[in-house]
């Protein structure tokens, strides 16, 4: 009897997994691979090499730079990779940012473009809330629908919503500084081991940057999204996907949608997915 | 970096040169 083929997804991390020196070391090893990066700076009149290099941190910090940033840094692993082993993902993957990531993976986007778009998103996702007080945090320790019904109670106050269902144990929640406070204090009281708020720049996958979604689909149309034959299992409804026009129109709702990332991983054990390369830092 | 999470499956988080190179070992036993 024949042991079914084992099949893998490509998976790639979000913001948060940004360090200084990110990506250094396969450089050193291939350093062809840094020629995208460098392009991309003249092109946009950037100087991202030089931040992921040798920082300051509170750039690498500026959306508008991390996203670009852990998107290299995740393509050059799985480049590296790929240069010392024949491999090909059955499925890929990626959290907020990462989604991106892995649709230059399954080669529905090219580098060049999904390095412009993620700039842009993430210098759009601050942009759209500009003047707002607002705030995100990570509740530990509480089942997500209790999560959910919490939200629900402290939009009361200020809106509030889940933004990413991490894992059982983690949700993170986004919104009005109001509402996540109010939201935290709740959770303390239900028995949340922690609420830990989270130093981002913006109410990231909530409402509040609705503005944000418009903007990047205006920039998704000049761009062209190619079918590919590999399933990418989009955040909004954690599905696999290879018809160009739901990836992007997916894309364009993850801005202020919540990232279904436990079952997005669910739904890749379904498909079969034995190994995972999760390719970029471990966050 | 390898994580099994479960029975059903295993993380091979590839951040550095030396996740490559366990990556690669593991991939090749697959």
């Amino acid at each position: 009897m024949t042991e079914k083929k084992r099949k893998i997804a490509f998976v790639f991390p979000g913001q948060g997994a940004q360090y200084i020196g990110m990506g250094m070391d396969l450089i050193e090893n291939s350093p062809d691979l840094l020629t995208p990066l460098t392009d991309f700076d003249s092109e946009n009149n950037l100087n991202l090499t030089a931040i992921i290099k040798e920082g300051p941190e509170e750039a690498l910090k500026d959306t508008k730079y991390t996203q670009p940033a852990i998107l290299f840094h995740s393509i050059i692993a799985m480049q590296s990779l790929q240069r010392l082993i024949s491999i090909k993902p059955d499925l890929v993957a990626g959290h907020s940012l990462g989604e991106i990531t892995s649709l230059v993976a399954n080669g529905v986007l090219n580098l060049k473009d999904a390095l412009y778009l993620v700039h842009k998103r993430g210098e759009f996702m601050i942009k759209a809330n500009e003047g707002t007080p607002f705030a995100m945090a990570a509740i530990i320790g509480l089942q997500a629908d209790e999560i959910k019904d919490i939200c629900q109670k402290a939009s009361e106050v200020g809106l509030v919503i889940v933004a990413n269902y991490n894992s059982p144990e983690q949700t993170v929640i986004s919104g009005t500084e109001a509402g996540v406070n109010s939201a935290c204090e709740l959770a303390k009281e239900r028995g949340a081991k922690r609420a830990l708020p989270l130093p981002v720049g913006g109410p990231f996958h909530s409402p509040l940057i609705a503005r944000a979604e418009q903007w990047l689909s205006e920039e998704m149309d000049k761009i062209e999204f190619r079918p590919s034959s590999i399933p990418v299992i989009s955040n909004v409804d954690a599905q696999p996907h290879t018809d160009p026009e739901e990836i992007k129109n997916n894309l364009a709702r993850q801005v202020t949608s919540s990232v279904l990332w436990v079952d997005s991983v669910k739904r890749m054990i379904e498909t079969g997915i034995r190994a995972e390369e999760g390719i970029g830092r471990d966050d | 970096m390898i994580k099994k999470i479960d029975r059903n499956i295993e993380i091979l988080s590839i951040d550095t040169i030396q996740d490559l190179e366990l990556a690669k070992v593991k991939l090749e036993q697959l």
